[in-house]
Order: C-alpha cells, then sequence, then structure tokens
C-alpha cells in the first residue's frame, strides 16, 4: 500500500485508540470516590472495566504508533501482546462481574486472584499456539454471558444496549488487531461506533456522579 | 423490606449526625433498629472504615462521633445509590 493511503488509516487508529484510552482513563477516575466511599463490588467490578479497557486502547494506541517498526525483540513483542490479551480478556470478565455479580458465587471477589493467573496462563497458552480463534470463541462467550446475566434481570434495561454493544464492538476490535483490514472500509464506521458507546457511558458515569436529585 | 448494607450504613451514620454527632452505643442500636449481632458487626465495619471514631466524653463516658470520611459518606450516599440503579449494578 503507498504511504499516502496507510497514513490517514494510521492517522484515524492512533486517534480513536487515544480518545477510548483518555474515556476509560476519566470513567475510572470519576468513580474513584464513591468507589472508595461504598467499597461496593459492583462499583468496583465496573471500575475495572475501565481499567483494563483502558490499559487495551492504549496498548491499541502503542501499536498503532508502528512501535514494532523498531526492534524490540521476541520477549518485548510476546510481552506486549500478552499483556493486551490479559487485559482485554479482563475487561469483559470485569464487566460481566459488575453487572451480575449478585448472581454469580458470593466469594467471587475472593476468587478473583485465581481468575487472573488463569487468564494470564490462557493469554500465554495463546500467545504461544498461536490460536487467536480460541482467545476470540472465548470473549464470544463473555459476550453471551453477559447477554443472559442482562437479559434474566428486568431492572437492567436502560444499560442493557449499552453494555451488549460495548462488548460486541470490543470483540470487532480484537478481529481487527489479528486480522489487519478484515473490515476493509467498514473499520472506520466501526470506530466511530465505538468510541460513541464510549461517549455514551462516560457522559452518563458524569450525569449520574452530579445529579443532585 | 430488608435494608442493605449501604443504607443500613448510611442510618446509623445519620443518627449519629441527627444526635449532635456524638452517641453513645447504647442509644445508637436502640435507634438503629438493628439486633446485637449485626449492630456488633456494622460497628466493627464504619470504625475499620473510619466513618466513626471513639473518643471518650467529658465525663469520660465513650461517645461515637462522625469522621470528615463519615460526612462525606452522607453526602455521596444519594450519588453511589443512583449510581448503582443507573448503571444496573
Amino acid at each position: 500500500m503507498p504511504p499516502g493511503q496507510l497514513i490517514p488509516s494510521v492517522g484515524i487508529e492512533l486517534v480513536y485508540s487515544f480518545v477510548i484510552f483518555l474515556v476509560c482513563l476519566i470513567a475510572y477516575f470519576e468513580t474513584r470516590e464513591i468507589s472508595k466511599l461504598s467499597s461496593y463490588k459492583g462499583i468496583n467490578f465496573f471500575r475495572n472495566t475501565f481499567l483494563f479497557f483502558g490499559i487495551s486502547y492504549f496498548l491499541k494506541f502503542i501499536l498503532s504508533l508502528g512501535i514494532f517498526n523498531v526492534d524490540v525483540g521476541l520477549f518485548g513483542q510476546g510481552l506486549f501482546f500478552g499483556i493486551a490479551l490479559y487485559a482485554g480478556l479482563m475487561a469483559g470478565i470485569y464487566l460481566v462481574m459488575a453487572i451480575g455479580y449478585k448472581k454469580l458465587p458470593k466469594k467471587i471477589d475472593k476468587g478473583i486472584y485465581l481468575v487472573h493467573i488463569i487468564v494470564i496462563i490462557f493469554a500465554l497458552l495463546v500467545l504461544f499456539s498461536n490460536n487467536f480463534l480460541v482467545y476470540l470463541i472465548i470473549q464470544i462467550l463473555i459476550l453471551f454471558l453477559g447477554g443472559v446475566l442482562l437479559y434474566s434481570d428486568g431492572k437492567k434495561t436502560g444499560m442493557l444496549i449499552i453494555y451488549q454493544l460495548l462488548l460486541l464492538f470490543w470483540i470487532l476490535d480484537i478481529i481487527e488487531v489479528f486480522i489487519p483490514n478484515f473490515f476493509g472500509g467498514l473499520q472506520l464506521i466501526i470506530s466511530l461506533a465505538s468510541i460513541t458507546i464510549f461517549f455514551v457511558v462516560l457522559y452518563k458515569i458524569i450525569k449520574s456522579m452530579h445529579n443532585k436529585k | 423490606m430488608k435494608r442493605d448494607r449501604l443504607k443500613v450504613i448510611y442510618d446509623m451514620l445519620k443518627i449519629i449526625k441527627d444526635h449532635n454527632n456524638s452517641i453513645k452505643p447504647t442509644p445508637l442500636l436502640r435507634f438503629s433498629n438493628l439486633n446485637t449481632k449485626s449492630f456488633n458487626e456494622y460497628m466493627k465495619e464504619i470504625l475499620e472504615r473510619e466513618f466513626v471514631k471513639q473518643i471518650s466524653d467529658k465525663k469520660n463516658k465513650k461517645v461515637i462521633i462522625l469522621t470528615s470520611k463519615g460526612f462525606q459518606y452522607l453526602e455521596k450516599y444519594k450519588t453511589i445509590v443512583n449510581f448503582i440503579d443507573d448503571f444496573g449494578l
């Protein structure tokens, strides 16, 4: 591809990943006070969702910068993609835990370290086996589980579509990272839709935090 | 209707605040509408989380007072509850 065509797409990718990274960071810090004061598990899991989404999009931003044109070595690349796989999966898991922790085993938060260890091992296995299809299937299962938990609770209709879209576009993003240009011209629309969803969530967070009703 | 943990803590802190920020443990237990076992558990929690502290008054009797963190909890309680509600958490 001629450089002239490459630059705009890289530029969009850079801006897109950096904007979502910033949105996640704001969402994480905006909810810090109520999380500390309440020690409410649902809020803590919700915040961690944005922490891990933030890490993932930051890594995507770094990837878009073309850091791998510079020689970082096999270990450097492995470490980078390992963290990316781990953070991506944890974001999905935390979102499902945030929306459905009341239906999950009561001591799930005490076993969260075990979940982290399992996900790290899984990320390493995916990395070394080079089998990203398994990773994608796990992410889709998380999306499905999130959907089941949401639909089984009538009270959550307000955020139902937003959570589902958040996970869906995240999966589409993963596909694009592993299979570049998979969506071709649709990638711009997917990126814009992703940014919109993250902004909607951030808007709702800020509105809820500053609502004096 | 059973009160959730956040509401029980809010009620306890509100009782202390409404008593000029100084109340003895026994009246606090009575006004809290909790059994002794639950009261002790919640008391332990709000002390550990530094929402309240126990001090001795002029007559050298133990009283419970709110800390700045306790006042902050009272102020943010509605925001916390609304947030949980808005996001279905």
